[in-house]
């Protein structure tokens, strides 16, 4: 004996088996989820139920004639499995649709991997834990406790999990929760699913029964889930309308960027025609590195127009443009641009860095004659050049123009005194340079020019270094080390004092940077003492 | 690589080009549409049409109108568009070509 159900398919009305009722319905369901709504899968699902109905109507004989399973089977037969109903998209699209149309296929290629979803039957807020257990094969509760571990670490947790609440998709149709907990989507696992769908409803609803028994967790379990529906509504809003500020802030900061770069670009060789200084500047660029300006700074404006040109198409991609879709081959083209040239600036720069990592220097020594039982006067000369300016605004590394010819113009000169081992006056000039690698470096500081004289117990040093233009700037600098027998006085012109290196020991006595003509008298090789100093000064 | 797989593929691609083929002088209903091609062996399970008819309806190739049957539920009757009858004559000059294409690498002796 079989109970009987009552189906209306399609407009006719069939008397059929319980049993066999079940199992036509899982078939439907199952083809149902074969197609997604894109495809039109209602009319698909309409047109296979008139099928159907149509098929069943050849079978039955007379009014009272019962469908059986038997017969459910057949039509299965005929019909074929979900499996036959899935168009392979790959062979019929005749080209290849983004999205939308295509996640079904997609989740058949992927088959056999876990998609990670939110899980909504099992969720207490969003279903976020309840995926992740799934995906990583443990149980829920664990991710829960690591959440509220999170959670107390300064409330980041809170912000993680309302990232993935947004970025996880949320499994929706059957082919989504099997995809979630591991399984193949085929028929079988469809069907087990659906089934369980089923008698989970059979369950709500003997759960309904003793409700009252297992109150406590079932209705914690419903408050926080319409709770949390409804917050996550309101924040839905929230997050559309942010999303919108966001995206026109995207496009109005990319496209005012962009066109700033544009013109920034090609006014840089105008504006060099009007105003000087500029040459100047670029001048030291140019000196300083091997590799043409022009090429720098297009490769620099890539670099920086490509992530521009992202955000902006983002932003317009937010406010749904859909202008902005530029193309895969387009996008990619432009990544790999980017990866270039930013592979190009690091080759640069290592190269440029390369330059600069051997250091030589070149000791040019000579012997002074001075009458060391009268103060010896040390004094820098200014460079006529800069004759005007005060000795802090000129430029360490600045050129100068002379009969047309460019030469490096450096103030990197210090001034060492040191104790002479004999009764002469001695002066060391020291020459250094960088390179890339020693011979070079050393070439570059014996072609530093640098002069002194010495006239009525004066040493006047110049309070500069030329070298050519060709040798680049390398870091060219001069030490003037002069070694004055014991008991020697001398005295520092203010100038010179701004020169002198504190940072050498037998100096520290020394003040510079002063306004003050001190006078210093070497007592040892270890002490120069000054003279002139009070202790007040000093300090 | 599955045979199955390889034999399915390849009936499913002609598989459009046939159902067009059907209807060039009548209009039919999906029923019949399916005898037709079950007759010839071009189908082995019925639902496999039902995506593509809707496919071919979503390309502007099909239209149908509904017609009422004296036994069981309204029928669809399907029909070729301007453009559907368009389509398969392009169709029909590919698939001559193609066939004798294959003939000819078929018909080819293997070489020694």
């Amino acid at each position: 004996m079989n109970k009987t159900v009552n189906i209306n398919l399609a407009g006719i009305f069939f008397h059929i088996d319980e049993d066999a009722y079940l199992k036509l319905q899982h078939y439907l369901e199952a083809i149902k989820h074969s197609f997604s709504e894109s495809q039109g899968q209602s009319e698909i699902l309409a047109d296979i139920e008139n099928r159907i109905a149509e098929l069943f109507n050849e079978r039955i004989k007379n009014n009272k004639h019962v469908i059986t399973s038997t017969e459910v089977d057949t039509i299965i037969a005929i019909m074929g499995q979900p499996e036959d109903y899935a168009v392979n998209e790959d062979i019929f699209d005749d080209e290849p649709q983004p999205k939308t149309k295509n996640t079904k296929s997609q989740y058949q290629s992927n088959f056999s991997k876990k998609g990670l979803f939110r899980d909504p039957d099992n969720r207490y807020i969003s279903g976020v834990s309840a995926g992740l257990a799934q995906y990583f094969g443990v149980s829920a509760i664990w991710i829960r406790v690591v959440w509220i571990l999170l959670l107390s670490g300064a409330g980041t947790g809170l912000f993680i999990y309302i990232a993935l609440w947004i970025l996880i998709p949320k499994a929706t149709s059957t082919a989504d929760k099997l995809s979630m907990s591991g399984k193949p989507i085929n028929i079988t696992n469809i069907e087990e699913k659906v089934k369980e769908g089923f008698s989970n409803v059979k369950d709500s609803l003997d759960e309904a029964a003793d409700k009252v028994k297992n109150a406590n967790y079932t209705t914690i379990k419903t408050i926080s889930t319409s709770f949390f529906d409804a917050l996550s509504q309101i924040f839905m809003i929230l997050f559309k309308s942010v999303k919108k500020i966001i995206g026109v802030l995207l496009v109005f900061m990319g496209a005012v960027s962009i066109i700033a770069l544009f013109i920034g670009l090609f006014s840089i060789g105008i504006s060099s025609l009007f105003y000087p200084e500029w040459i100047n500047n670029s001048d030291v660029i140019r000196s300083s590195i091997n590799t043409p300006i022009w090429l720098i700074s297009l490769l620099l404006f890539f670099l920086i127009v490509i992530p521009l040109l992202f955000m902006l198409l983002l932003g317009l991609k937010i406010l749904k443009y859909s202008i902005s879709s530029i193309g895969r081959v387009a996008r990619f083209t432009l990544f790999g641009l980017w990866l270039i040239v930013f592979s190009a600036i690091a080759v640069i720069t290592i190269k440029e860095l390369a330059e600069h990592t051997t250091k030589a220097s070149v000791v040019e020594q000579s012997a002074i004659q001075l009458k060391l039982n009268k103060p010896v006067s040390i004094k820098m000369l200014n460079h006529d050049f800069y004759q005007d300016m005060p000795h802090n605004n000129v430029q360490i590394n600045t050129l100068r123009f002379e009969n047309d010819d460019r030469q490096v113009f450096s103030t990197d000169v210090s001034l060492i005194i040191e104790t002479s081992e004999d009764s002469q006056a001695h002066i060391n000039i020291e020459k250094r340079a960088n390179g890339r690698n020693y011979n070079l470096a050393k070439q570059t500081a014996k072609n530093i020019e640098y002069q002194y004289t010495t006239k009525n117990n004066e040493i006047l040093l110049n309070d500069y270094l030329l070298t050519d233009v060709g040798d680049k700037l390398r870091n060219q600098k001069v030490n003037v080390i002069l070694f004055l027998p014991k008991n020697t006085i001398f005295k520092l012109d203010t100038y010179a004092s701004y020169f002198v290196n504190q940072f050498y020991p037998l100096n520290r006595n020394i003040v510079t940077h002063t306004n003050v003509i001190h006078s210093y008298k070497v007592v040892d090789n270890r002490t120069i003492k000054c003279l002139t100093c009070d202790v007040k000064s000093k300090s | 690589m599955k045979i199955e797989n390889t034999k399915a593929q390849m009936r499913k691609g002609v598989l459009e080009y046939c159902i067009l083929s059907v209807l060039k002088d009548d209009d039919a209903y999906v029923a019949e549409i399916l005898t037709t091609l079950k007759k010839a062996k071009m189908l082995v399970v019925e639902g496999t049409i039902y995506p593509l008819l809707m496919r071919l309806k979503n390309a502007g190739l099909l239209n149908y109108r509904w017609e009422e049957s004296s036994s069981g539920p309204p029928r669809k009757y399907y029909g070729l568009t301007t453009t559907g009858k368009l389509f398969l004559s392009e169709l029909n000059t590919t698939w001559n070509e193609l066939q004798n294409a294959v003939n000819l690498v078929t018909a080819q002796k293997p070489k020694q």
